[in-house]
């Protein structure tokens, strides 16, 4: 609705244009950057925008020089919850704020995830190594006198052996796999690299509303008879924590004041959903009052006992919250001797200077100085947990002036509004969600800083920070809030006002102010932030601050506010209830169920993932010096070939397939939440440890075994290790038929044929024997086998697979001559077992080492 | 560790290849300080000989369950298998990828490396000690039962010398009569079974004497067939069966047989194949059992 050269006009939002007078009323959605100029009660939902959940009242007076803090300006895309107004078009489309949005966020990109530069750092260093290797084999065989084509050949065949062919593989089982695992913790992850990414996150920017509270106004507090006590919480099954207390006495007129004077209600008699869970009409603090007080009256027991008591209060008259009165009032009858009652909350301050005695136990008593002393404690306090705060108020109307069916007027007043008798306050507060504390915590002992950024209030902020120990209780906290003048210049840790605390709360308006320099300092130095009263832009800025600082940054949030930071964010984090739908379009994993502690099983199920792929590297890395070695030893030493190039194709495209992929299913090892997040400089999926482990370790090992058995068929058919040095060149000759072997026998080309493919089929098999001790030591980086257990099935079967397949390629008629392998006699295959126990128990030594040790010479040899 | 309080260590990189090789700072040198590359160097080298032990000690076990004297497989079933190949001398090992022999008769150099070689493999003709003479039907058959007391057949060249393939008319060679040595592989346990007296295969059936290896060689192809002329073979019954079976003892004499290529044609290359007769000899050209190949060529032309 617009009002064009004077006339009303429906057009649609498309067509609005700047200066155009735009009626707005409740239900509506803006249409535009409005400017207030006119309001009846008009109240706005801006939380797409900020993250606030508050409906904001709008008015024309300018109160803010920010556009989002600013009472008069209306924003595109948001919701009209309550009244009426008429504002002037100013911003449309992409100029206005939420367009800008949409702008930036189009803009920023996080650039490739953690985990492909990992995977393309490692095949760097995997393509130099095999490029290297295969090089120097090459120039040493065409030294030694090989022809060039035989010496391409095994060039080639030690790329090949170099080569870990099943990481691709591995690499994506194991993301779709946690990504399904993740599906059912109620996490969807849109990319599947995010997860890994989540793993080595070092730092979570994490949002207020929604996502560490539940984003429900909920009684904490009240303060009644000078105490101040806890309100009871509802407990999960819908029937309240605890008794509480008795509702007589001076807390029963606080009760009673506080189910009359309301305008809420419930929607429906959905008696059996639990009493937090029912939907209300009415503002969130009224609606968390009525909660309170359904609670409190049902006891879980009664249903709807809060309609049954007001039944018996009828409402008579009834005078709405103004912002200039800040309180609302309401007139009842039911009192005692026929009586009027007048119940009235609001401002605390307000309603305490409205009223001349507060009750107590005692019954009322005037209030002197010492009650209001003790009401500004309880209200400091109050205010200081973050919580907002009503006062209450009611007076019994004196039934000689105020008869039965006394017609009150509200337009002109005939009701006193002085002279009060005070019952209390009740403060309210967006609780934390039930366990997010929890997750918190587990976080920070995985080394996440968990920092808040919000577009509350920095003292709501603060509380629900201490509350879910992002902040620690009784910890120095500087504070960057107060509306003072821009800071000359840069600041650093420690000086001017960074004060040399652990804490540090900073509010949106200071972050503008901020140098870059200054961000960053506290950025690096702080440990515990909480960023107040941010915009959409400032929490890019954070982001962006905390990469610079090196930090793997995610970032929670559910606004059109959180979009750039979401999009710009290592991994963004969106919330699959309360988002919307452009954050989750921004984000790269979305919490179907807006709990922060799901946010806890993807940094597990992430670093699951970097251990498992570094496993799954280091088992399959390892064979290839026991495939190398023999080609080296043809070239250097002259041997018969002791390993075909079929036979390392049917390990690494074989047998060794899939148990490199059932690594991804690993179980976790138990310190993998109390280590802290890796360090993206040092901390590499593939380090030089892990090489020189693999290859130099184990990897030699393997090849002994490997020669072991290559040695051990040679000697059973005669030909002595001393006798094969240099042999090469006779048995490789195809028209010699009398090649002798140490015992004077003499061979002909086609049964040295035979000889050394049974020798290729020995050395695979000992090769697939020790890579299962392989397997068995790869499972674990420091825990021993014994205590991580063979509970990963995938694995099992693997370990089967290996050897069904083994036999397969060795005995299945037909196919081992097309593969070129042999039959092998029972005690032949027995050969590797020793080297795959020496490998297990060395392994199992190391291990134990760098378990008493940490840090000691063995773990930073080894320790991959 | 509230809120990853704990400290990070500082870490120092090396900046750039140049600091990774030598780091004055950190004095390291490769990423790392003296004293580690000294802890890193002992332990490979305590590391590696434990392997190396533990290697050497599997293969030293294995070692223990041989025999000495046999392998564990041979014969019947294994992968030597039981039927001999054929094998040709002079073959040179400097020319190893090569079955040719080639020479000029104009040009002594060319045939000499041939009769070197020969002199070379008949060499250990010479040698007579531990052998005895074998007379009649004296053989090898009960080497195996004597043990370490086995003295086996000594193998004597006269035969050759008698047909001009001795070494003072270098074989033949200079008169463009090559002779070749034929021998059977050598394989333990083996001894030639001798051919029921009517089933004799008639390529060998006028010189064929029970007890020995008739050898018998052609052309390859039909056109080497025409050309390969005229054989004859020393001894004329081929090679002799009393030397069998082989066993694994000192100066073991290896029973041979020579052809000697009367009629060769000049300037002509020749494909010869050499095949070895006896009832347990199976000819196999893919897996060249029982045969061999060579050729021949004889030059006269002046280089």
């Amino acid at each position: 609705m617009v009002i064009r050269d004077g006339q009303y006009r429906d057009i649609r939002v498309e067509e609005v244009v700047l200066g155009d007078l735009v009626c707005i009323s409740f239900g509506d959605k803006v249409p535009a950057d409005v400017r207030v100029i006119e309001s009846k009660g008009l109240k706005v939902d801006n939380s797409s925008l900020t993250g606030e959940s508050e409906p904001l009242l709008r008015a024309p007076e300018c109160t803010h020089d920010n556009p989002l803090e600013t009472k008069n300006m209306m924003m595109f895309s948001t919701n009209v919850l309550e009244g009426t107004g008429r504002g002037i078009v100013i911003r449309t489309g992409d100029n206005t704020v939420m367009g800008r949005i949409a702008a930036i966020t189009s803009q920023v990109t996080s650039g490739p995830t953690p985990i492909s530069l990992e995977i393309r750092h490692f095949i760097r260093i995997i393509g130099t190594v095999a490029f290297i290797v295969a090089s120097t084999c090459f120039i040493v065989s065409m030294i030694s006198g090989s022809d060039l084509l035989s010496a391409l050949v095994f060039m080639m065949g030690i790329f090949v052996a170099n080569v870990p062919e099943g990481i691709t593989a591995t690499v994506t089982a194991s993301l779709t796999l946690t990504a399904k695992k993740m599906r059912k913790k109620h996490c969807l992850v849109k990319k599947l690299e995010a997860v890994e990414t989540l793993g080595s996150t070092s730092t979570i920017c994490s949002d207020k509303t929604g996502t560490l509270t539940q984003n429900r106004m909920t009684v904490a507090h009240f303060w009644a008879r000078g105490e101040i006590f806890e309100a009871v919480m509802c407990g999960e099954d819908g029937k309240p924590t605890g008794r509480g207390l008795p509702v007589t006495g001076a807390y029963g007129d606080l009760m009673r004041c506080a189910t009359l004077c309301s305008r809420s209600d419930f929607k429906e008699d959905d008696t059996d959903v639990p009493v937090q869970k029912r939907e209300t009409v009415g503002d969130a603090s009224e609606a968390a009052i009525l909660k309170y007080c359904e609670l409190v009256r049902s006891q879980g027991v009664t249903p709807n006992a809060v309609r049954e008591y007001r039944e018996g209060y009828p409402k008579v008259m009834e005078q709405p919250f103004n912002s200039i009165n800040k309180y609302q009032l309401s007139i009842h009858t039911g009192g005692p001797n026929n009586s009027h009652i007048l119940v009235l909350k609001g401002a605390p301050e307000r309603v305490l200077a409205m009223s001349t005695t507060m009750s107590t136990e005692e019954g009322p008593k005037p209030i002197d100085d010492n009650i209001r002393k003790q009401f500004q404690k309880a209200y400091d306090d109050l205010g200081g947990m973050g919580e907002r705060v009503l006062g209450f108020a009611e007076l019994i109307l004196p039934p000689d002036q105020f008869p039965p069916g006394f017609a009150f007027d509200l337009e002109n007043p005939n009701y006193p509004t002085a002279g009060l008798n005070f019952l209390g306050l009740i403060s309210m507060i967006d609780p934390p969600r039930p366990g997010v504390r929890m997750a918190v915590h587990l976080c920070q002992s995985a080394g996440i800083k968990v920092v808040m950024v919000t577009g509350d209030h920095p003292i709501t902020a603060q509380a629900i920070a201490k509350q879910v120990h992002i902040i620690d209780n009784g910890i120095d906290v500087t504070l960057l809030i107060d509306d003072t003048d821009a800071p000359a210049g840069e600041e650093l840790y420690g000086t001017g006002r960074l004060k040399k605390t652990e804490a540090i709360v900073v509010h949106g308006e200071q972050l503008k102010k901020l140098s870059e320099t200054t961000l960053d300092s506290i950025v690096a130095n702080y440990h515990q932030v909480v960023f107040a009263r941010t915009s959409p832009t400032q929490k890019l800025q954070i982001v962006e601050a905390y990469q610079r600082n090196g930090q793997i940054v995610a970032v929670t949030g559910d606004g059109v506010n959180d979009a750039p930071a979401l999009r710009k964010a290592d991994i963004g984090i969106a919330m699959g209830i309360a988002g919307t739908d452009v954050s989750k379009q921004a984000a790269d994993m979305i919490l179907l169920n807006d709990n922060f502690a799901s946010i806890v099983t993807g940094v597990e199920e992430g670093r699951i993932i970097f251990d498992n792929l570094k496993k799954s590297i280091a088992y399959v890395l390892t064979s290839n010096i026991g495939e190398v070695t023999p080609f080296i030893s043809y070239v250097v030493f002259g041997l018969p070939l002791p390993m075909s190039l079929m036979s390392i194709l049917l390990i690494d495209m074989g047998t060794d397939l899939w148990p490199a992929i059932s690594l991804a299913y690993e179980l976790p090892e138990n310190d993998i939440m109390e280590r802290p997040p890796r360090d993206a400089k040092i901390d590499k999926l593939v380090n030089a440890r892990l090489i020189l482990f693999s290859y130099m370790h184990i990897g030699v090992m393997q090849a002994t075994a490997g020669f072991c058995t290559y040695f051990f068929i040679m000697m059973q058919n005669g030909f002595m290790p001393w006798d094969l040095w240099g042999l090469r060149e006779q048995w490789d000759n195809k028209d010699l038929d009398t090649v002798a072997d140490s015992f004077g026998q003499e061979w002909c080309y086609e049964s040295r044929r035979q000889l050394l493919r049974s020798c290729h089929s020995g050395f695979f098999l000992s090769m697939v024997m020790v890579q299962w001790g392989d397997l068995f030591i790869s499972k674990t980086r420091k825990n021993s086998m014994v205590t991580q257990g063979m509970n990963n099935m995938v694995m099992n079967t693997g370990m089967i697979s290996t050897v069904v397949l083994s036999c397969i390629f060795l005995y299945t008629p037909g196919l081992y001559n097309i593969l070129a392998q042999t039959p092998l006699r029972m005690t032949t295959t027995m050969v590797g077992l020793p080297f795959a126990v020496l490998i297990y128990m060395y392994d199992e030594v190391r291990k134990c080492i760098i378990r008493r040790h940490p840090g000691g010479i063995v773990y930073r040899l080894t320790n991959y | 560790m509230a809120n990853g309080r704990a400290k990070k260590e500082e870490v120092d990189y090396d900046h750039g290849w140049k600091e990774f090789l030598y780091n004055k700072r950190r004095g390291t040198c490769l990423g790392r300080t003296s004293k580690s590359w000294f802890q890193i160097t002992v332990f490979y080298i305590i590391f590696y000989a434990l392997l190396a032990a533990f290697w050497v000690g599997c293969l030293a076990i294995f070692l223990g369950t041989l025999d000495d004297k046999v392998p564990r497989f041979y014969g019947k079933g294994t992968i030597i298998g039981i039927n001999p190949g054929v094998g040709y001398q002079p073959w040179l090992k400097e020319n190893p990828d090569s079955t040719l022999i080639k020479f000029n008769l104009k040009n002594p150099e060319s045939w000499k490396p041939y009769v070197d070689q020969l002199d070379g493999y008949l060499s250990k003709y010479k040698n007579t000690n531990g052998t005895r003479e074998c007379v009649g039907d004296d053989n090898n058959s009960n080497l195996l039962a004597d043990g370490s007391a086995a003295r086996p057949c000594r193998f004597s060249l006269a035969d050759f010398d008698k047909a001009g393939c001795s070494a003072a008319k270098q074989y033949g060679f200079k008169e463009g009569k090559p002779c070749v040595v034929l021998s059977l592989n050598r394989l333990i346990g083996w001894s030639p079974v001798d051919f029921a007296p009517n089933s004799v295969p008639e390529q060998v059936r006028d010189r064929y004497k029970n007890g020995s290896i008739a050898l018998h060689c052609d052309g390859t192809n039909n056109v080497d067939k025409e050309h390969i002329g005229k054989t004859t073979y020393v001894p004329k019954e081929g090679i002799s069966g009393k030397f069998y079976p082989y066993i694994f003892v000192d100066n073991y004499h290896q029973p041979i047989a020579m052809v000697r290529f009367e009629t060769l044609p000049r300037n002509k290359l020749v494909l010869v194949e050499c095949r070895a007769y006896a009832l347990n000899i199976e000819h196999d050209i893919t897996s060249r059992l029982g045969l061999v190949h060579f050729e021949l060529f004889v030059q006269d032309k002046k280089e």
